[in-house]
């Protein structure tokens, strides 16, 4: 008997459709607050190998955010999930400059603690999902998944409009590769190039009260 | 009618330029993106460094025409194969070759025999050349290094030979100071009909 065909296409907004439903449905008569977000990024790569001549990038993310309050006693504390389409990448100046862009679809799930009404500070982790690049043949060069620690603030967080600044560090290599030496013998494959990113956006408030999910 | 003549005459032009300006596929290496990344899809490319320069397979001959095919000669009276990749560096022609002997190959198919071979260029049985602008005295210096054909496969569908590997050598130049080819890398999808002949 054969087995039934994977689509594997569909399985990322799949996965992102039951992560988000599980989150509302673990909270009877949830809600949350939605956001538009968008901003810049400065990004670059952390290797061992030795890149030549590496420079950051600036390039841009977009996508929207969901926040909401779990917990009753820790009012504070807020839990976000976005979705968000992020590029990052560095590049490469010799005689002519060779720009790596890679854009992910990004689902970063971070723990939102407010400092005061107007400073929060948040972390956690973004699940990312390498879906074009500007490289020839780039995704069958690069790993489609990373994994990056998320640390970052908000500010005017109770104002419609706020801006926040997060730094993601990317912690699964993008490159599985045979190093070559001079005369052409292969190397140990390394597993190298992790992204590490500096995002600065707005946050527009679509739903401007803060709301709880307790009762 | 006329309409009809202009438009396809627009169709020749477009499908002329095409098929002449096919520089091969370059996917940049992600170390280096100056040279081709090691690839066996026979991407009809290949690269390496010339001391601090970037050698280049492609050969230019007036805009738009570009050249980046190899070829390949086979003796089977002198038991020598040589291998010739025409390219550029710094916009200059040159071209890196490689003699070789003890293969015996007498036909097109039998190039499948180098795949994993890692041959030793001592500068006597097996050679490795570097020649800028055609210049036939750089065949008396010799280069010693190495050629390694990583991959070597026929394709039935396209009755080709997809040729991939890598090479590394150094020679002296016409004025006695060492030319360092490293890093060297190719992936030639090759035919029987262009790129080989057999003396």
């Amino acid at each position: 008997m054969s087995k039934p065909k994977i689509n594997h296409f569909a399985q990322l907004p799949f996965q992102i459709l039951i992560f988000i439903s599980l989150t509302f449905m673990c909270h009877e008569k949830s809600k949350a607050q939605i956001a538009f977000i968008a901003g810049g990024n400065y990004s670059n790569i952390r290797s061992n190998v030795y890149l030549e001549n590496k420079k950051p990038i600036v390039g841009y993310n977009f996508g929207v955010s969901i926040q909401y309050y779990p917990f009753k006693k820790f009012k504070n504390i807020s839990i976000l999930n976005e979705l968000d389409f992020t590029q990052k990448g560095y590049q490469q100046d010799f005689e002519k400059n060779y720009s790596f862009r890679f854009n992910y679809l990004s689902l970063p799930v971070l723990v939102n603690y407010s400092l005061s009404k107007q400073f929060s500070i948040q972390t956690g982790v973004e699940l990312s999902k390498l879906i074009s690049t500007n490289i020839k043949q780039g995704l069958n060069t690069y790993n489609g998944f990373d994994l990056g620690l998320v640390i970052g603030v908000n500010c005017f967080s109770s104002e419609r409009f706020s801006c926040f600044s997060r730094i993601t560090y990317g912690l699964l290599p993008l490159l599985d590769y045979n190093e070559i030496d001079d005369l052409g013998n292969f190397k140990n494959e390394i597993h190298d190039l992790k992204n590490i990113c500096l995002s600065i956006g707005i946050k527009f408030n679509l739903y401007h009260e803060k709301i709880s999910i307790y009762k | 009618m006329r309409r009809y003549q202009y438009t396809n005459s627009k169709l020749l032009v477009v499908i002329f330029l095409l098929v002449i300006a096919c520089d091969g596929i370059f996917i940049p290496d992600p170390i280096d993106p100056r040279i081709p990344k090691y690839t066996e899809e026979g991407n009809n490319v290949a690269g390496a460094f010339i001391n601090d320069n970037i050698w280049e397979s492609i050969v230019k001959i007036g805009f738009p025409y570009t050249y980046n095919e190899p070829f390949i000669t086979a003796s089977h009276e002198n038991d020598s194969l040589m291998f010739k990749f025409s390219g550029n560096t710094l916009g200059k022609s040159s071209s890196i070759e490689f003699h070789l002997t003890g293969f015996n190959i007498t036909s097109f198919g039998e190039l499948v025999v180098l795949k994993g071979q890692k041959i030793q260029l001592d500068g006597i049985k097996n050679t490795g050349y570097y020649i800028e602008n055609y210049n036939p005295t750089s065949y008396n210096n010799r280069g010693i290094g190495q050629i390694y054909f990583k991959n070597v496969r026929f394709e039935s569908l396209s009755s080709k030979i997809i040729l991939s590997g890598t090479f590394g050598f150094s020679v002296n130049d016409l004025n006695g100071k060492v030319i360092k080819v490293s890093s060297g890398r190719f992936d030639y999808g090759i035919t029987e009909n262009s790129n080989f002949q057999i003396e």
